[in-house]
């Protein structure tokens, strides 16, 4: 029975985490760099360890701080997050080894689908559709215009140990196949220390639509829908809805099926996410993240589900207690994340938080860590808000929407909300119809204003 | 103490032993108008209470400071940056002496050289000795023989 939790994470999601915590009767222990010992959840949890100073490698990824921190605050369970270690099979399995419950997956199942050829041969062998590709890595060596020629132009290249854009290649032509392949195995050695790479169908205008999944440890899965994730900046979402405005339920449903079945046959535990790119109403897998995600209230917000009350009841050895047909959605739901960045430049804008008003009113939901005073530290990603709408239909969210966008207040330090303002006026994005390249373009073709 | 009165040098030792062997954090003697007073620098605890609600969950070690930043905590803001502050390099628990039993490394008075072993933190089975950066004397010790210690935390003041 898990009674206290070590939060090996910083800003919204650590405080998240804490509030599930303390809503189920569980302490909780914060670990913070010295940046971070003014952060929100440091003084609203039970206990308090600094670990390390403000770079992350020497506080929130150094592995020995955590177990050490967990070992002295006589935590029995640690909840990694999101990013940092929360998909580091070597640290899942040193929290195992040293008696602590790990609350996600298993070493074993992070490890596989932190591979994405592996995970690939995995969700295909139990059949997930996936992006026709090499099935395997490519080399110089290799006949790759061959396996080229069979996926069919255009291809894209993409390093094996990594993602976020790095170490990929589009080729539209064979002429540039083999310089391709070389510079992008380059780049993933650089990157990702693995100069592995393999070679996809590129889909042209894809959507990205992910679904969410719950496994318990007595071979119990279920699926809460699916999230588009199109809107993307650099490869990094900024926007997100459940559900997708394209998706029909029979897709839901028939694609659900089968991600919470592939989890049964796994023998997955906790929390997962099952991305794929959708065009032409054909779906392909394209990764499984085995953590919790930025983006995970959307769903909450339309199924009544805590995500991660959930994945502390099933750390805690706890059936799910219920099933598909108790999964109920009802009504949609945004998020918008809201970056510590200049809306059009976007340079990072750390600083002090002066005037600090959130929204309110019914289904408007802030997740974030923010207070009026709060220094924002320059050393961490730049996510410093989520702010999450629902209504009984998609338009009835935008006009929410735009409605809490208008009344949240950051003063003293730049953000993205002027970003979110357009967007949620925004014809395209008004009428659902957008695709993971569509933000860019948005991006380029605005004037900047002064 | 006035000044023609001899300073005490005994005295003041062993009413600092006394402090260092009790938890007392301040003694006060007074004899014939003369008064001496001997002083333990509280330290902000390593685990920092921040529960408001009266069934928080206290353990012994924990104490209620709740750093707020309209909040004066000046006992904090000296120790911790006093020039001959020695700061935890990890997370661990502290121990004294190299073994259960032994004559500790140090103790309060002693005069130290750079490099000397003041104390070990363990951490995940290991004991790493923690050595002075500074030479002078030790004027307070801020831990206590397996307490947990954070990043930074002071543990020793060198003078």
């Amino acid at each position: 029975m898990i009674k206290k939790v070590l939060i090996a994470n910083r800003g919204e999601i650590a405080l998240r985490i804490h509030r599930a915590c303390h809503e189920m009767g569980i302490q909780t222990v914060a670990v913070h760099s010295t940046a971070d010992a003014q952060a929100k959840h440091v003084r609203l949890a039970d206990e308090s360890v600094c670990i390390g100073p403000a770079p992350a490698k020497d506080s929130y990824l150094n592995v020995h701080a955590l177990i050490s921190a967990a070992t002295i605050s006589g935590a029995d369970a640690i909840h990694p997050g999101y990013g940092f270690l929360s998909e580091n099979a070597d640290f899942a399995q040193i929290v195992e080894e040293h008696g602590f419950i790990f609350i996600g997956p298993t070493p074993h199942h992070i490890r596989i689908m932190g591979d994405k050829i592996i995970a690939k041969e995995t969700v295909k062998a139990l059949g997930i559709p996936v992006v026709p590709g090499s099935d395997g890595p490519v080399t110089p060596q290799d006949d790759f215009h061959g396996m080229a020629d069979k996926i069919g132009y255009p291809i894209i290249i993409k390093a094996s140990g990594g993602g976020g854009g790095k170490g990929m290649q589009v080729v539209r032509d064979p002429s540039t196949l083999e310089d391709a392949i070389r510079i992008a195995s380059s780049e993933a050695k650089a990157n990702f220390g693995n100069e592995q790479v393999f070679m996809e169908k590129y889909l042209e205008k894809p959507r990205h639509i992910e679904i969410q999944v719950l496994a318990d440890q007595h071979g119990h899965a279920v699926h809460l829908g699916e999230r588009d994730c199109s809107l993307q900046r650099r490869h990094q979402k900024i926007w997100e809805e459940a559900p997708s405005p394209v998706i029909s339920e029979q897709q839901r449903n028939e694609l659900g099926t089968i991600v919470a079945n592939a989890c049964i046959k796994l023998g997955y535990r906790g929390a997962g996410t099952f991305e794929f790119l959708y065009e032409d109403g054909q779906f392909y897998f394209i990764e499984m993240n085995t953590r919790i995600q930025v983006e995970h209230p959307v769903t909450e917000m339309i199924t009544g589900l805590d995500l991660v009350h959930e994945q502390i009841r099933i750390a805690n050895g706890e059936k799910l207690g219920y099933s598909q047909k108790d999964i109920t959605f009802i009504g949609h739901a945004i998020e918008c994340r809201i970056n510590a960045e200049h809306p059009q430049t976007f340079a990072p804008s750390p600083g002090i938080v002066k005037d600090y008003h959130t929204p309110g009113g019914l289904r408007v939901r802030v997740d974030s860590a923010l207070y009026s005073g709060y220094k924002i530290p320059p050393h961490y990603d730049s996510l410093i808000a989520k702010l999450i709408v629902m209504g009984n239909t998609r338009q009835e969210c935008l006009r929410r929407l735009r409605r809490s966008l208008e009344e949240y207040i950051i003063d003293g330090v730049h953000t993205i909300i002027p970003l979110h303002q357009e967007l949620a006026r925004n014809e395209d994005v008004i009428a659902g119809d957008y695709n993971i390249h569509w933000l860019e373009k948005y991006l380029a073709a605005k004037t900047p204003t002064e | 103490m006035k000044d023609n009165t001899p300073f005490n040098e005994d005295l003041v030792r062993k009413l600092a032993v006394i402090l260092d062997e009790t938890s007392l954090t301040e003694i006060e003697y007074e004899v014939e108008g003369s008064r001496i007073k001997v002083a333990r620098q509280v330290s902000t605890s390593h685990y920092v209470n921040h529960s408001s609600n009266a069934d928080s969950m206290l353990s012994g070690l924990q104490q209620s400071v709740v750093p707020t930043p309209s909040l004066d905590v000046p006992t904090v803001q000296n120790i911790n940056q006093h020039p001959g502050a020695l700061k935890s390099p990890m997370v661990g628990s502290a121990y004294l002496t190299p073994s259960p039993g032994a004559a500790p490394f140090m103790k309060i008075g002693d005069k130290v050289s750079v490099g000397q072993t003041l104390l070990i933190i363990e951490a995940m089975k290991v004991m790493n000795p923690i050595k002075s950066i500074k030479e002078g004397i030790v004027s307070q010790i801020l831990v206590e023989t397996g307490s947990p210690v954070e990043f930074d935390q002071v543990l020793v003041i060198i003078d």
